[in-house]
């Protein structure tokens, strides 16, 4: 429901309204997803995602004037942190590890900017949502941009040849694709990420460098999603399985159709290895 | 904890819980198994994309041009014309020059 504030002389009157698909079940996940209190299961995880999507359309209205969540993310946290962030990011030793105190500092700030603005406020509930969103998608973008660094690092240490986008340049950084090796365009992103913003594009690219959680070993393994050609010029046969069951063929190599579309998942060093054997 | 959810917390407990969630590293909160992962992208809905092309009497050819600025993504093999009662499929061939 739509949180109507009482006017006041020399106070922004504000009011927070959600999209009407916006109900209690998203509330609850969010607020799961928050308080970190228990695992998602397999079926809240799409309700996570749906809720935050839907949470890019409610607005603060403001005397008179919508501001999309969305839009104000871009304006208070985007165009704030995002470059400094990624300068950080450059600079650090370990990213993935050391950015997860840059991503506090920085959520906090964003904290006081919210409250500062008079975009979170104590009698204004649902101002929590665009709270939750803020530090959602600020999380995101850090865990993102740390892997993304990382993986180029180590690209450059295994001396594989590559062209990537200035990540210090907002533009370039929206690019179409992030990097291309031996003429193939590629991104890097975190597994997470593609559940997020990515599931309904088109998997346009010639390959995907990125992680995949494996529940049962609990532990993370770095991937590569290369379509066929990518995959004919560096050799080896794909064990085609439906990616329900990808698990069971790697470390091997494994061939997934998504979308219509065949992939072949291998692991980053053994997609890496031949990618080096091919470039000396 | 009251029991309420995110939007009905009193501004003390609201706060408590963002800041245990700003100290969290990334942890289970983070481990979407990557079957789901894989399900979400095949299953997702894709959203309708137009392309708009523009064309040209070249001689006896017709040649169908993006206008300024517009991509073509590469995978493009074939364009769909739809015209009353016709549907013209015109086959793209890369130029090899």
């Amino acid at each position: 429901m739509p949180e109507i504030e009482p006017a006041s002389p020399g106070i922004v009157e504000s009011s927070i309204h959600l999209p009407p698909e916006f109900t209690r079940s998203h509330r609850q996940v969010i607020h799961r997803y928050l308080s970190g209190q228990e695992s998602l299961s397999g079926d809240d995880w799409p309700l996570l995602i749906q809720a935050m999507d839907m949470l890019r359309q409610a607005t603060v209205v403001r005397d008179g004037s919508p501001e999309a969540f969305a839009a104000i993310y871009d304006r208070l946290v985007d165009a704030a942190y995002s470059d400094s962030l990624i300068e950080q990011l450059l600079r650090l030793a370990d990213p993935e590890s050391e950015s997860e105190l840059l991503r506090a500092i920085i959520s906090r700030r964003i904290l006081t900017d919210l409250r500062t603005t008079g975009l979170w406020k104590a009698d204004a509930p649902d101002s929590q949502l665009l709270v939750a969103f803020c530090l959602y998608w600020w999380q995101m973008f850090v865990r993102g941009y740390a892997f993304e660094v990382a993986v180029y690092r180590d690209l450059v240490d295994s001396r594989v040849v590559y062209v990537a986008h200035d990540l210090r340049n907002r533009q370039t950084r929206l690019s179409g694709h992030d990097l291309e090796v031996m003429g193939f365009r590629g991104d890097v992103k975190t597994s997470t990420y593609f559940a997020w913003t990515r599931r309904t594009e088109m998997l346009d690219l010639d390959f995907y460098i990125t992680r995949m959680y494996h529940v049962k070993a609990r532990r993370w393994y770095r991937v590569v999603w290369l379509r066929p050609q990518f995959w004919r010029v560096l050799n080896g046969e794909p064990m085609p399985v439906a990616y329900e069951a990808i698990w069971q063929v790697l470390p091997g190599v494994a061939q997934i159709v998504l979308r219509g579309r065949e992939f072949i998942v291998v692991l980053y060093d053994v997609w890496k290895g031949r990618v080096i054997a091919r470039q000396v | 904890m009251s029991g309420k959810l995110i939007g009905e917390m009193d501004d003390v407990e609201f706060e408590q819980m963002v800041e245990a969630f700003i100290e969290r590293r990334a942890g289970p909160d983070d481990q979407i198994p990557a079957e789901l992962v894989f399900a979400m992208l095949d299953k997702a809905e894709q959203p309708e994309r137009v392309l708009g092309l523009e064309s040209t009497l070249v001689g006896d050819r017709l040649v169908l041009s993006a206008p300024p600025g517009v991509a073509v993504p590469a995978n493009i093999r074939e364009v769909e014309v739809n015209l009353p009662g016709v549907r013209v499929i015109v086959s793209l061939t890369p130029i090899t020059s």
